[in-house]
């Protein structure tokens, strides 16, 4: 037993002097008490022999703990957990930024929770109409004292002018383009794909407005919003009016403008003269267009209020 | 280094993860996705802890472990979804179940130690 105890503490002293090489001094003045207080309590009794036997185990394992922790701090490790502890916060602060800035979380809510979310956004709901309502009551209010009102007459009379040209129920002059469509007279071209189809002219209308024509006729009648262009046999009818080739369309607008969108290279104009269609682009400084001949009535589609 | 410099560092890459994260948005349906590669975060960064106390610690099984796991729990969401099944539940309890063990181990260790310096002190 005494011999072995013996051998012991010489292998640990050859350990303990083994660390010494690397470790700092205060280091090595620890090893070196701890191994005193081994050997006294070895000398002492043998049942503190025992735990002093254990102590002494676990302090070596402790040394050995230290030294390979030293090891693992190295750069690339150190660099590798920082990386993936900035990953894990860095996502972990996205999904609370997400989650928090979501109102309503409908992914897993069961129904009946729904439905009480449902009801609150009924409720809200009506809340609002109730807030709505009653401001529309002020805006009335305002709008009958405003009528005495001269300036806002005459802002009025401005606005209700703007609209009717909109609306096409007026005549209107101002400058723009006439384009002139005639079917083809090339015998070279198969009589249907020569001739100037109701496509062909929604198509032109289409450019117009795009190009911000603010009113336009085709044979006379004017283009509102309400104005449908279809084939009918042999013929185009618009507004309810049967019209034929060749069409005059009026735009008013910007002259220059227009007539390079209809004149633009593979544009609009191009495409006609593919299929032999005649087609004449002219600017001009006066063009007047009538208004619409129809009287305007409405059915079924009434203001919200 | 100094142990005390690599926490220092460790804190403050967390912080400026805190900082980048809290401005970035992530598109709602993405966020199931999210949660559960946060829970396999999770689970990664406590077994690293707890590998280190027992000495068992490995750099390479650490950060593959990271990444694979919230890959493959991210992966069983989406299969989930396109099944129609939440398999992401069992992910969530597994990593779960191993975030306690691993925080109880965690716990033992740092009581044992604790203990061991007592007696040590006193003898």
């Amino acid at each position: 037993m005494k011999d072995n105890n013996t051998k012991l503490v010489a292998k640990e002293k050859k350990a303990t002097i083994d660390i010494t090489k690397k470790e700092p001094i205060d280091k090595v003045k620890k090893i070196a008490k701890e191994s005193a207080t081994v050997v006294m309590g070895k000398v002492a009794e043998s049942s503190k022999e025992q735990s002093a036997k254990k102590v002494n185990i676990s302090k070596k394992q402790k040394i050995e703990r230290t030294r390979e922790l030293m090891k693992k701090y190295n750069i690339t490790s150190v660099v590798m957990i920082s990386l993936v502890l900035f990953i894990c916060s860095f996502i972990i602060a996205a999904q609370l930024n997400t989650v928090g800035n979501t109102d309503i979380i409908t992914q897993g809510m069961r129904e009946a929770e729904l439905l009480t979310e449902l009801q609150k956004a009924n409720n809200k709901y009506e809340e609002l109409k109730e807030e709505y309502e009653k401001s529309q009551i002020i805006v009335d209010e305002y709008r009958a004292d405003a009528s005495s009102n001269d300036l806002l007459i005459s802002s009025m009379t401005t606005l209700l002018e703007r609209a009717e040209i909109l609306a096409g129920l007026v005549k209107v002059k101002g400058q723009g383009v006439v384009i002139t469509l005639a079917d083809s007279t090339d015998t070279n071209i198969p009589v249907e794909a020569g001739l100037v189809h109701d496509t062909d002219l929604m198509a032109i209308v289409n450019e117009l407005r795009a190009a911000g024509a603010e009113a336009i006729s085709v044979n006379g009648q004017r283009i509102i919003s309400t104005t449908a262009i279809r084939c009918v046999g042999p013929t185009i009818q618009i507004n309810e009016v049967k019209v034929a080739s060749p069409f005059h369309i009026k735009a008013i607008g910007d002259a220059k403008y227009l007539e390079s969108a209809l004149n633009i290279k593979n544009g609009i104009v191009d495409n006609f003269k593919v299929y032999g269609i005649n087609v004449e682009v002219k600017t001009d400084n006066n063009i007047t267009i009538d208004k619409y001949d129809n009287t305007l009535t409405l059915k079924y589609a009434s203001e919200v209020k | 280094m100094k142990k005390t410099v690599i926490t220092l560092i460790f804190a403050i890459v967390i912080v400026f993860g805190f900082i980048f994260g809290s401005n970035l948005e992530i598109p709602y349906k993405y966020t199931a996705y999210i949660a559960v590669a946060i829970l396999a975060f999770l689970d990664s960064l406590f077994g690293g802890i707890v590998s280190n106390m027992k000495n068992e610690f490995n750099m390479t099984v650490f950060v593959s472990g990271f990444f694979v796991n919230a890959l493959i729990a991210i992966f069983l969401v989406y299969l989930g979804q396109k099944l129609n099944v939440d398999i992401y539940l069992a992910a969530v309890i597994v990593f779960t179940t191993r975030l306690f063990t691993n925080l109880s181990i965690i716990r033992r260790l740092i009581i044992e130690n604790i203990e061991e310096n007592k007696k040590n002190k006193k003898a």
